[in-house]
């Protein structure tokens, strides 16, 4: 359509220049015609032909502009789906690789882990299964030993001074002191305090022994204070092995 | 008199009674009521010598086959007390009744 625009125009053009060297060639051949109205003829005639094909050519020039915007458009549109095409797969595919490998990284990691866990746990049992009933056995060790030296204490009550029950109650304690590393440090010190305390009052003891009532002296200022202590020492150990 | 809290048993330990130079650590009160303080690295027989010169209210060996300085620094000393205190580097300040 536009080649036949320009054709057209091209044409016209022709046609145009073909009246003016009409028209002066005639005025060459015809010297009796009148020249003046001979050239307005073909001065008017030219200029018609020439605004057609100047018309022809203006509207074959913006079809053509239009056409080649729509190709440009067209390929521009086609070139930007393309690429956002292309651009989406590649993201699709990248997302897809990363999502694999993310996955395969988090598998890997959890199974290491719950294997970890499953050894660190088997450990924990096993030395829980061996340490729980030496444990219990410590308390056991440094509560029987306490409850030796008192009842060797409590004999002052009778104005008695047991020294070999005295003496066998320190060697318990000695003993039984050193299984304390496994029982708490709070109860290791419970432990001590208490043995102390016994110490003090079998020394005094040691002391008072020979004097006229000076044991049953000893026992009624000191011992309602120890009887509390000893219960209130059952019950941090009892509590302890409960918990 | 000298107040020596030293424990017997410590003293008959075989790392102690085959070797007069065993080291230890000197637990000192040097005054009725006073701080205690520690002599590191000292034998028995350097202890009761330093005692015989210096006139130690209070003292006890302990050797470092029992424990440390650094152990027997850690353990509170609390307590009232007669003659001896049972925690090792603990002492029985007697002006005062109590181990320290």
């Amino acid at each position: 359509m536009i080649f036949l625009g320009y054709l057209l125009a091209l044409i016209l053009l022709a046609l145009g220049f073909g009246i003016l060297a009409s028209g002066w060639t005639t005025i060459q051949q015809a010297p009796l015609l009148d020249h003046k109205n001979l050239l307005s003829l073909a001065q008017i005639a030219t200029a018609f032909v020439g605004a057609i094909a100047a018309a022809v050519l203006t509207a074959t020039v913006g079809r053509s502009n239009e056409f080649l915007r729509a190709r440009l458009a067209d390929s521009v549109n086609a070139s930007t789906e393309k690429l956002k095409a292309d651009l989406a797969e590649s993201v699709n595919a990248s997302t897809e690789n990363l999502k694999a490998e993310l996955a395969t990284s988090v598998n890997a990691s959890t199974e290491n882990l719950k294997a970890e866990l499953t050894r660190s746990g088997d450990v924990f049992r096993a030395e829980l299964n061996q340490l729980a009933p030496r444990r219990h056995a410590a308390y056991h060790a440094i509560w029987a030993a306490l409850v030796q030296y008192f009842r060797a204490v409590q004999k002052f009550e009778a104005g008695v001074f047991d020294e070999a029950a005295l003496k066998a109650a320190e060697k318990a304690c000695e003993d039984a002191g050193g299984q304390a590393l496994l029982v708490d440090q709070a109860d290791d010190d419970t432990f001590h305090d208490f043995w102390q305390e016994m110490n003090r009052l079998r020394e005094l003891g040691e002391e008072k022994r020979e004097l006229p009532d000076g044991l049953r002296t000893l026992w009624r200022n000191e011992g309602r204070a120890l009887g509390n202590q000893y219960h209130d020492v059952r019950q941090i150990f009892a509590d302890r092995l409960r918990s | 008199m000298p107040d020596n809290q030293t424990k017997e048993e410590w003293l008959e330990l075989a790392t102690v009674l085959n070797n007069p130079n065993a080291k230890g650590t000197g637990v000192v009160i040097y005054q009725a009521g006073g701080p205690k303080d520690y002599m590191e690295n000292v034998s028995y027989d350097e202890m009761l010598s330093r005692d015989a010169t210096q006139q130690f209210f209070a003292f006890a060996w302990v050797p470092d086959a029992v424990a440390t300085l650094q152990q027997i620094q850690k353990p509170p000393c609390a307590g009232r007390c007669a003659k001896t205190c049972k925690r090792p580097g603990c002492l029985c300040d007697r002006s005062i009744g109590h181990c320290k």
